[in-house]
């Protein structure tokens, strides 16, 4: 399994185009096909940040993510790392995330702070707090393992122009924040183009807008990804300036060593 | 000081040279903070410009920073300080950080136990930044790293001590006279009261029978981080040599307690470990000190009033994610002298504990906290409590009091009187 769905929402990865006629195809079947043209070996993304509060005020971070698949070895699915290198005064602020194939098993992440020096564990299960001030949560910026959700294929919905397959996910576990997920995808690209998040009254709590999907290395990629907050009345914006598929990241890019150095040589 | 500065600078146009990336930021922070009770007196009020510098070029990176830092309350003279200035060298399987620098070691909150590599600087009792209470050391920091594993060693040719002041809004207590045995009247038990003396402590000369070093390897064992650690080093916090004198500038013989601050060499061993389970984070720290030096009850022209034993002290503390936008951290600390003997003036066994409640909200903008400290041991203790608010990327307002109680004899009481309200404000750049 490589790098997976929510990333792909969220970092805008992939998809290969893969031109099938998919009218049999169930919402499980859909978010595999997703999930397997996700054929990523590692991904190094440079993104920009923007959060917009209610009054328009907006303050900005620029973000290294790199990202390596480890297809169930050792039973590590895939490895992240985040780091800030700006603004100042969170510049060298890192976060580590090891996620593993066996979806009972909680990620093992770390988080490190300049400020205080120091590495700190954070509860696996901590996934639906918010990450760094944005309106993305750890969830979000993680990888989610297709069977956490129960997919249905609502049908087919014009968005932008585009016929999309749209398919509700309702979390297995009853402690996940989103009580369902709407998602629109691109039948031609693979590419999941919108996401409705829903809190557990099951009212409207975040809008993810994917645009400007472009091929890069051969894989679809969003380049821009919009979170409206409902809740907070706040925004995210991350532009994607960089991407790099499949090339070399060594293994010691993904260990407490690299997240204290806060850069990547 | 001045010298490393002019050194950097020199290192840092140099490397300009170099296909090299150099980046300059800092902050600019003002800090003031006023004491509840009359007289409502000023107890910090402390302006600090700080300076960064980074450079890297493929595996090599270099850091600097320099403070000047202005105290009204306690000169009002700006001073100028090197903090930290290193460089990096990466390797595939060891890194090197040369030159002065924190390492931070422990994993308690607003305690030290295992964070033991840096001095600390104490001259605002705890309530400076804790970046700004370690004081940055000279030193190799070689890290061999392989995996889950790692293994850090230290040598540290520079000593320095901890930073107390015994003047000023923060002194730390120190008495003027001692009640003694009267050698004329030892028989019957009468006491007399003589002059306690301090002069300056003498710090060990810099040669390689004085170096310090420190071994730490770091696990991630079965979800477990794992850190165990070896340090031997001297005392940054002064051990008080005590010796009773004849007063050579006393007209009647007199006699005198002098106490000469030493810093006699100690070795250490610690464990640290976290581990998370469900939304739960455990962690805890122990340290060990084979042989440690106390003071006595008993001191006579003959004895120097210490005796040595050895200490151990620990920490666990588990963290809970209350809500999304609050977290809560509470440590159990035991401290406790190991072969106890009735004549040693500290208590055989200090029970500590601390309680971090720290909140996130809109967006991190607005960041509330409560930190409590409690000796049971003694009931004294400290209570901070302070909100940040980030108006924007670069400036934030901070606002916090800081509340102290306790008998005058302990570590929080002696500052009972210091209760106070601040504000910080920061800007960076």
């Amino acid at each position: 399994m490589k790098l997976k769905m929510t990333q792909i929402a969220v970092f805008g990865l992939i998809s290969m185009s893969f031109s099938v006629f998919a009218e049999e195809l169930t919402g499980r079947d859909i978010m595999l096909k997703v999930d397997q043209q996700s054929d990523v070996r590692t991904a190094i993304n440079d993104t920009k940040m923007t959060l917009i509060n209610n009054r328009g005020q907006t303050r900005e971070r620029e973000v290294m993510r790199y990202e390596k698949s480890y297809d169930g070895a050792g039973g590590i699915d895939k490895k992240t790392l985040i780091i800030f290198n700006y603004p100042a005064d969170i510049r060298g602020t890192g976060l580590l995330l090891w996620s593993y194939t066996d979806p009972e098993k909680d990620d093992d992440r770390w988080l490190y702070l300049p400020a205080l020096k120091r590495i700190r564990r954070i509860a696996g299960e901590s996934k639906n707090d918010y990450f760094m001030g944005t309106d993305f949560t750890y969830d979000d910026m993680g990888a989610r393992n297709i069977d956490d959700d129960n997919h249905t294929l609502l049908g087919k919905e014009v968005l932008n122009g585009e016929e999309c397959y749209k398919i509700e996910s309702v979390a297995k576990k009853k402690n996940d924040l989103y009580s369902k997920k709407i998602s629109w995808v691109l039948p031609e690209k693979w590419v999941i183009v919108k996401v409705e998040f829903y809190d557990k009254s099951d009212a409207l709590l975040k809008e993810l807008t994917v645009s400007d999907v472009r091929k890069v290395d051969n894989i679809w990629t969003g380049h821009v990804l919009f979170m409206d907050n409902f809740a907070k009345s706040h925004q995210t914006k991350i532009e994607v300036r960089k991407v790099e598929y499949n090339c070399d990241i060594s293994d010691q890019v993904f260990t407490q060593t690299t997240l204290q150095r806060g850069r990547v040589q | 000081m001045k010298r490393g500065v002019i050194l950097m600078a020199i290192l840092w146009v140099g490397l300009d040279f170099l296909p090299a990336e150099v980046e300059f930021h800092g902050l600019l922070r003002h800090h003031s903070a006023f004491r509840i009770a009359e007289p409502s007196d000023a107890l910090v009020l402390r302006n600090r410009l700080r300076l960064n510098s980074e450079l890297w070029s493929g595996d090599v990176y270099g850091f600097a920073s320099v403070d000047f830092l202005n105290d009204a309350v306690v000169d009002n003279q700006t001073e100028l300080n090197l903090r930290e200035a290193y460089l990096d060298i990466y390797g595939a399987w060891v890194d090197f950080r040369i030159g002065k620098q924190q390492v931070v070691w422990g994993k308690a909150d607003g305690y030290f136990i295992n964070d033991i590599v840096n001095p600390l600087d104490l001259s605002l009792f705890l309530l400076q930044d804790f970046d700004d209470i370690r004081m940055a050391t000279t030193m190799l920091n070689t890290k061999f790293h392989h995996g889950n594993y790692s293994l850090e060693l230290l040598v540290i040719p520079e000593f320095r001590p901890m930073n107390i002041d015994f003047e000023g809004n923060w002194a730390f207590r120190r008495p003027d006279s001692v009640a003694i045995p009267n050698p004329a009247t030892s028989m019957i038990g009468e006491k007399m009261n003589i002059p306690m003396v301090y002069p300056e402590s003498s710090l060990p000369e810099c040669s390689v029978k004085n170096f310090e070093y420190g071994l730490k390897l770091n696990m991630f064992l079965l979800g477990t981080d794992i850190s165990l650690i070896y340090f031997k080093a001297r005392e940054d916090q002064p051990v008080m040599q005590k010796e009773i004198v004849i007063n050579p500038g006393s007209a009647l013989p007199g006699f005198e307690m002098r106490l000469t601050p030493t810093h006699p060499w100690f070795t250490f061993y610690g464990l640290n470990f976290s581990r998370p389970v469900g939304m739960w984070v455990i962690r805890g720290e122990g340290g060990y000190y084979p042989k440690r030096s106390y003071d006595t009850k008993y001191f006579t022209t003959q004895v120097d009033g210490l005796t040595e034993k050895p200490f151990f002290q620990s920490m666990v503390g588990v963290e809970y994610q209350l809500t999304a936008d609050l977290n809560i951290a509470v440590q159990a600390i035991q401290e406790r002298i190991l072969d106890y003997e009735e004549a040693i003036v500290t208590d055989e066994v200090a029970n500590l504990g601390t309680v971090l409640l720290k909140g996130s909200f809109r967006n991190e903008t607005i960041q509330p906290m409560w930190l409590t400290l409690y000796h049971f041991s003694n009931d004294s203790y400290l209570s901070r409590i302070m909100i940040d608010w980030k108006y924007s990327d670069s400036f934030t307002i901070t606002f916090g009091t800081d509340i102290l109680g306790g008998r005058a004899d302990t570590i929080f009481g002696q500052f009972d009187k210091n209760d106070n309200l601040y504000l910080k404000l920061r800007y960076d750049f």
